[in-house]
Parts: structure tokens; sequence; C-alpha cells
């Protein structure tokens, strides 16, 4: 992939969504913003992100059933999402069980609070 | 004009605001506001402090329902009902957002209580009664996406009750032995203007800030509020002074940190100040909102302040 690859950042602290566009803008990523799950599902259809960094605790829609949804879905499968998340200590592997037991598959995760060199590394070894 | 982007609007509703004067943080015999409420575990999801003016005060939003939890009511304190906070994100630093977002409060005369910046966000405290004209005032005026116009957040009761149980980690926790923040940040030397002036002015204020000939500058922190009822105090750091006639121009340092859940948290900004007034460390202004903490210091001050914070906080 190219480095003037789209990514979706999808958290609810607008804080937080300021820093990491921040880091991967200078990167020369094209970035656009979500702050919750369903305003996240709107972004992914009309622009085709190939990365989402995505938190998981969110209101409206969590990040988990947004994962579920895109990899659910043959369209959108193959989008890259890395999870931001507060529990990394419990998830052993990148499929973990979901609270309702179903089973949700990111590409990645990095645990909160994130390190912001450590999560550019991380998408741009997805984004080779 | 064209209206302003924004990417979002956030709305909290039935908050009171408990306002302390006359403070004094080196002063280790008295408790402060913040540190009442920690001791209380009552979170304040909304906190300025300001010792700058003739009459220091430190203002805390806290909810409702923790109305009766503040068991060491204290006369000198005031207490203001109903009121709520509204945010805007991103504002990108940028004075001309800034600007143009005044010109249109003071042109509607739309008062509010406070408004203080972080990171991404413009947060106001603003009277219940008022919050309908605010977001009317941001529906005509920034191009917004519908899909996030006005959020009002409410908690996800069964998704946090099952996070409490299963996942220790997410909890809101006031025992954490070093609090986890993305990392602390120091922009030091910066200038910081202090402008005061009745509420008819407000709109002239915003007009010369937000046009002014050097599109470069840019605002590194703001924290406003109602002096009285129709003056206002406004507090602005820049790399530079500006252009706009000040009470006062000084140097300052800007120290500021964020971190997950910080909104969810009492007692985060009580231990950052705390390990500031036991080096005697003098803070200026210190604002919180959603999960950002600011901390403004005199010039020269923001190295001592940030190592003070190492041992309780914790950056990746």
């Amino acid at each position: 992939m190219s480095e003037k690859q789209l990514i979706l950042i999808v958290d609810d602290d607008p804080d937080l969504v300021e820093a990491v566009s921040m880091k991967l803008e200078s990167l020369e990523y094209k970035v656009a913003k979500a702050y919750d799950g369903e305003e996240a599902m709107e972004k992914i259809k009309d622009e085709k992100p190939a990365l989402i960094i995505l938190d998981v605790m969110m209101p409206r829609k969590n990040g988990w059933e947004v994962c579920d949804d895109i990899k659910n879905n043959d369209e959108l499968k193959d989008i890259i999402i890395i999870l931001l998340t507060a529990v990394a200590d419990s998830v052993k592997t990148t499929s973990y069980t979901h609270h309702d037991g179903k089973t949700t598959l990111a590409d990645d995760y990095i645990p909160k609070p994130i390190d912001l060199d450590k999560l550019m590394e991380i998408v741009q070894d997805h984004c080779q | 004009m064209e209206p302003v982007k924004i990417n979002g609007i956030r709305l909290n509703k039935n908050y009171i605001q408990v306002i302390q004067k006359d403070i004094d943080m080196l002063d280790q015999s008295s408790m402060s506001l913040y540190q009442i409420m920690e001791s209380n575990r009552i979170n304040m999801v909304f906190m300025t402090l300001n010792t700058m003016g003739s009459k220091s005060f430190v203002s805390g939003t806290i909810g409702l329902k923790n109305f009766g939890q503040t068991i060491h009511r204290n006369e000198s304190w005031e207490y203001d009902r109903r009121v709520c906070t509204l945010s805007i994100f991103p504002h990108h630093h940028s004075l001309q957002l800034l600007g143009f977002l005044l010109l249109h409060l003071g042109g509607l005369r739309l008062s509010f209580r406070h408004m203080v910046s972080s990171n991404a966000m413009l947060t106001f405290v603003v009277d219940q009664e008022n919050c309908d004209a605010f977001t009317d005032m941001f529906s005509a005026n920034f191009d917004l996406p519908q899909s996030h116009f006005p959020f009002e957040q409410k908690e996800n009761d069964e998704l946090t009750q099952f996070l409490k149980k299963k996942y220790p980690e997410t909890r809101a926790s006031y025992v954490e032995k070093k609090i986890k923040t993305y990392g602390i940040t120091l922009v030091p030397d910066l200038n910081l203007g202090s402008y005061r002036f009745s509420f008819d002015h407000l709109s002239l204020f915003g007009q010369k800030i937000g046009y002014m000939e050097d599109k470069k500058i840019r605002f590194y922190h703001i924290s406003m509020h109602m002096a009285s009822p129709e003056q206002i105090s406004v507090y602005l750091l820049t790399q530079k002074s500006l252009s706009v006639a000040a009470c006062n121009n000084c140097s300052a340092d800007l120290l500021h940190f964020h971190g997950p859940h910080f909104g969810d948290r009492h007692s985060i900004v009580s231990r950052a100040l705390s390990c500031l007034a036991k080096e005697s460390i003098r803070v200026l202004l210190a604002d919180c909102t959603g999960a950002s903490i600011s901390i403004v210091l005199p010039q020269g001050k923001g190295k001592a302040a940030k190592l003070s914070l190492i041992d309780v906080f914790d950056s990746p």
C-alpha cells in the first residue's frame, strides 16, 4: 500500500483522535475521524478506509460490534482493524470472546494508554 | 461567511457548579474543593482554577446525584444548580475558529459561566436553560456532520457493569498506584495574555483575534470566565503577544496531559496539583475537560512541574 492510504480513527475521546490524527498526517497518511460506532459505520461505507484504528468502549455502538460488522461483510472484511483496548492483559491473541459469546477477529490490538510511536509502527507494518 | 467546519458537539446535562473562592493551593492547613471531592470520591467532569486575578477561585462541575455527598459544605462555597457542559471539537488551535465562535456568542449575547480548551475541545459551562440556544447557534454557524449533532452522552449501564465485573483494567479506579497517561507535554515560553472587558465587547474581541493579519499564530490554551454578570476575563496562551490590547502579557509554560477514562475518574487533577504544591510550584491556571488536564505555570517552572508528576503519573 502507498503512504497515501486513508486511515479512519474511531474513538469517543476527541483529544486522543486529534493526537493520533496529527501523528498519522505527519507520516503523510490521509485521515478520517469518527467518535462513536454508528458514525464509524457511516464513514466506513462512504470512504472505504484501508485501515481502522478502533476504540472498544464507545457509546451508541461499541468497537466489538463495529469489528463484527466489518469482518462479516464481504465488501468490507479486508479492511485492517487495529483495536485500542484497555483490556489488553485479557486478550491473549487477536481473537477473543465477545461478551455475548461471538468471536471477533481484529487484525491487531494495542492497549491503552497507547504509545503513539508504537501505534505508528503497527500501522506502517500493516500498510506495507 | 461560510460555516466553519467542526466534527461534533458533546453535551452533558444535569450538573451542579461548585465554586470555592480565595484559594491558596500552597496552604496545607485547609482543603481545597478538588481535595474534598477526591476524599468523597466525587468526579468533577469539568474544573477550572485561576489564581491570576484579584480573586482566585476554583470551580468544579459535579453530577446532580453527587450533590448530597459533598459532606464538607463550606459557607464560602457557592452552588449553582442545573448547568450543562457543551464541547465543540476539534478547534485545531485556530485563532480564526476561536474568534469566529466568540464573534457569534457575543453577537447573540449568549452568556456562559466558563470556557476552557483541551487539545481538541472548547468546553463551555452554561446554565442549562441556555443550552438549546447554544446548540442552535452551533447548528446555524458551524458545518457539522448530521450524525453528531448534538450528541448527548449517556452511560451504557449494561456495558459498564459487564466491563467492571469482567475486566478490572477498565474500571475507573482511584487506587491506581500510578495513573496512566498518554504522555505529559511541556510547551515552554509562551505568551499569556490577560483580557478583561464587558460582555458587550465579546463580539469585537472575537473579530480582532479571528481576523488577525498573521494567520500563523495559533492558541495553545484558553480559559474564560464571567468575572461578574457583565464582565468577562480571558486568558489566552499564544506563541507571542497579540496585537490586541491586553490588561497584561507575561511569559508562561504550559503542561498538558490526558489519559484513558480521566473524565470518569475523580482525584486525578487533585493528585496532579498536590504534586506541584509539594514542590511549592505556583499554578496560574489549571483547567480540566474531557480526559485532559492543562496547567499554566510561570515561565521556567514547567520542567520542575513535569518532574514532580513522574512519581504519580505513568507515560508510555
